[in-house]
């Protein structure tokens, strides 16, 4: 526009000098000039209208995008706050609650799967402590392949199950059973209530089992033989949090002592939910304290008796069996440290023995008694990268018959001693690679030696 | 009576119990609580793939989009911080989290708005406090300068990452505006 603007000055110019300079011939000049010149002047309208319309259509164009980003945004907002905005806005958590307490968790309702699982391949020296053949073989076996679903019916009503596929074929002496289910009614933090089968709440590894959660490719045995974990069992019971303490406590059907034995001690008289006897019943709980984040203690228990209607001759047996165990388990940085111990004592042991036909050192121990402690550090903790690498090292004492009733033996070869030292290998948070050696010895000398490396995962 | 009774009872009346909020807390109620009385703007920014990697990279973790949502509070003009919103998975179920950082970087405080996971794995407030005060650096992760959460190890690294990634960005945007 500039330059026809200037031509159109200097038009004006020449035609003011030309008036000026020779009145004769002017007219003709003048109307032929004026002539061109409201041509330019229509061409200038015409560019001018022209050049508005393109400034306006970009205007409303850019209007329209901006609009748009808002709405995508304001969209990706609202999907990104995910009911958030829908929250009563005066709603600052009431002061004089617990934080949390004001909470209610979760928005989503429906199903939710998860799993975890481990392959376990176990190597045994050639013989035992005490020089004799060994009959046991090399195996490797895809020990566990389990699912977790879940389903929120409801704010308050959520359930939880564990399916378990043990030892991978149920044709191959493998085993399919359900490890967990039950319906959760959520009142609030310090008081819900939980009914199903249920896991008793007893030390570290029966709750929680899935393989990157402990260190070691087997279970601590002591919470294998005295804490006979998976252990699970039908009842009720109620659950929550007192700002650092928490606490499970649950009535269960008791355990059935015609199952329990010298070397296994309860594991055998676990029922696991499938008919189980419910002539007697138990009280199990747990109490836990962290007083400040990664450092946690707690105690967990089990009282009940385990004759479930047994009679020996006029007498039932009603043999109480409690259990009690302590824990502790610190985590500071690359450092994570557990320690355990756990006793059981049974009473109405030498009827048992009796009415269950056991003489001599197969006596079932009337206290059973173990402790292990174990340390790990993780080497990558302070370096740049999110694997873990944590060389650990476990000690185990434990003991199926620490105690027998008169008139029976203890077979030395339950008193035994665990030390495990290994590693775990974690590329993932939720997967590991571990690998070990235990050695384990026994007041018999028939302890024997293994090597063993796992693989395991959850999600 | 039965001792099923009172029991049966409570079963009822929790079935009977109407579901109250779906959430923890609502965004705005977590912005007026941080900033009361501040004049709040929303802050919209979009990052280039080449922005979006230097982020990662410097957070160590993968983002979770490259359009940076955010509140602004100001009072008298003087900026007082901004509150980034982050939604993420914390195993198989997504959280919702508000980072309020302080214009030199560091945080101010985390709110989880959203938490889908069972509640046992719901990051306790006293945990989140622990990034008060705190702005990025290679110690500001698990096993370094931040405690585990007990029982929680997945809430745990949920929650850092998503700080980590949000400082980035902040410093990113700062960056951007010529005042790192």
């Amino acid at each position: 526009m500039r330059p026809l603007a200037f031509s159109a000055l200097l038009s004006a110019l020449a035609l003011a000098a030309l008036l000026t300079a020779s009145p004769a011939r002017a007219d003709e000049d003048l109307q032929r000039r004026l002539e061109a010149l409201e041509q330019t002047i229509t061409a200038l309208q015409g560019e001018l209208r022209a050049l508005r319309a393109e400034a306006d259509r970009r205007e409303t164009e850019s209007q329209r995008l901006e609009q748009a980003v808002d709405v995508l945004t304001d969209e990706l907002e609202s999907e990104r706050l995910a009911g958030a905005e829908d929250a009563p806005v005066e709603g600052a958590a009431p002061k004089g609650l617990a934080p949390a307490a004001s909470k209610v968790y979760s928005k989503s309702r429906g199903v939710s799967i998860g799993g975890y699982g481990e392959m376990l391949y176990q190597s045994f020296s050639s013989a035992p402590d005490d020089g004799t053949p060994s009959p046991k073989k090399d195996q490797i076996d895809f020990l566990r392949a389990i699912l977790y679903f879940g389903y929120k019916f409801n704010d308050r009503i959520v359930f939880n199950s564990e399916i378990e596929f043990e030892h991978a074929s149920t044709g191959s002496g493998g085993e399919a059973s359900v490890e967990q289910a039950y319906l959760d009614f959520l009142v609030r933090e310090e008081f819900n209530v939980r009914a199903g089968m249920l896991l008793p709440p007893i030390g570290f590894v029966n709750e929680l089992h899935e393989p990157p959660t402990f260190l070691g490719a087997r279970r601590p045995q002591v919470e294998q033989v005295v804490i006979p974990t998976t252990w699970r069992e039908n009842g009720a019971g109620i659950h929550g949090e007192i700002g650092r303490f928490s606490y499970r406590a649950y009535l269960l059907a008791g355990l059935d002592a015609s199952g329990f034995s010298d070397s296994s001690g309860l594991r055998g008289g676990r029922q696991k939910g499938a008919k189980s006897l419910a002539e007697d019943g138990a009280l199990t709980f747990r109490f836990d304290y962290e007083p400040i984040d990664g450092l946690l203690f707690g105690v967990s228990g089990y009282f009940g008796e385990s004759g479930q209607g047994a009679s020996l001759g006029a007498d039932t047996l009603d043999v109480r069996t409690e259990l009690l165990s302590a824990h502790l388990q610190w985590r500071w940085r690359g450092l994570q440290a557990r320690a355990l111990w756990a006793r059981v004592e049974l009473d109405d042991v030498a009827d048992l023995n009796t009415w269950l036909g056991k003489t001599g050192a197969d006596s079932i121990g009337e206290r059973m008694e173990g402790w292990y402690a174990e340390l790990g550090y993780d080497l990558l903790a302070h370096r740049d990268t999110r694997h873990e690498l944590i060389p650990f090292v476990r000690y185990e004492d434990y003991d199926t018959q620490a105690e027998v009733p008169s008139g029976w033996l203890r077979d030395p070869a339950n008193d035994r001693e665990m030390l495990t030292i290994g590693v775990s290998y974690k590329p993932h948070p939720d997967v590991v690679i571990k690998l070990d050696w235990q050695d384990e010895s026994n007041g018999a000398g028939t302890g024997q030696d293994q090597l063993n490396l796992a693989l395991g995962y959850l999600f | 009576m039965s001792p099923l009774r009172p029991a049966l009872a409570l079963l009822a009346l929790l079935a009977a119990a109407p579901a109250s909020a779906v959430v923890l807390q609502s965004h705005e109620a977590a912005l007026a609580e941080a900033w009361p009385g501040a004049e709040l703007s929303k802050l919209r920014e979009f990052l280039t793939e080449e922005e979006a990697a230097r982020v990662e990279e410097q957070a160590g973790t993968a983002l979770e989009s490259r359009v940076v949502l955010a509140w602004q509070a100001r009072q008298g003009g003087r900026l007082l911080g901004t509150a980034y919103l982050d939604r993420h998975l914390v195993r198989t179920l997504p959280e919702t989290v508000l980072v309020f950082v302080e214009p030199d970087g560091a945080v101010k405080k985390i709110e989880i708005l959203t938490f889908d996971e069972p509640r046992d794995y719901l990051p306790p407030e006293r945990w989140l406090a622990q990034f008060e005060g705190r702005a990025l650096a290679p110690e500001l992760q698990l096993k370094r300068d931040i405690r585990g959460i007990t029982g929680a190890t997945l809430s745990g690294r949920a929650v850092t990452d998503s700080v980590r990634r949000l400082l980035a960005v902040h410093h990113l945007l700062a960056e951007r505006a010529g005042k790192p």
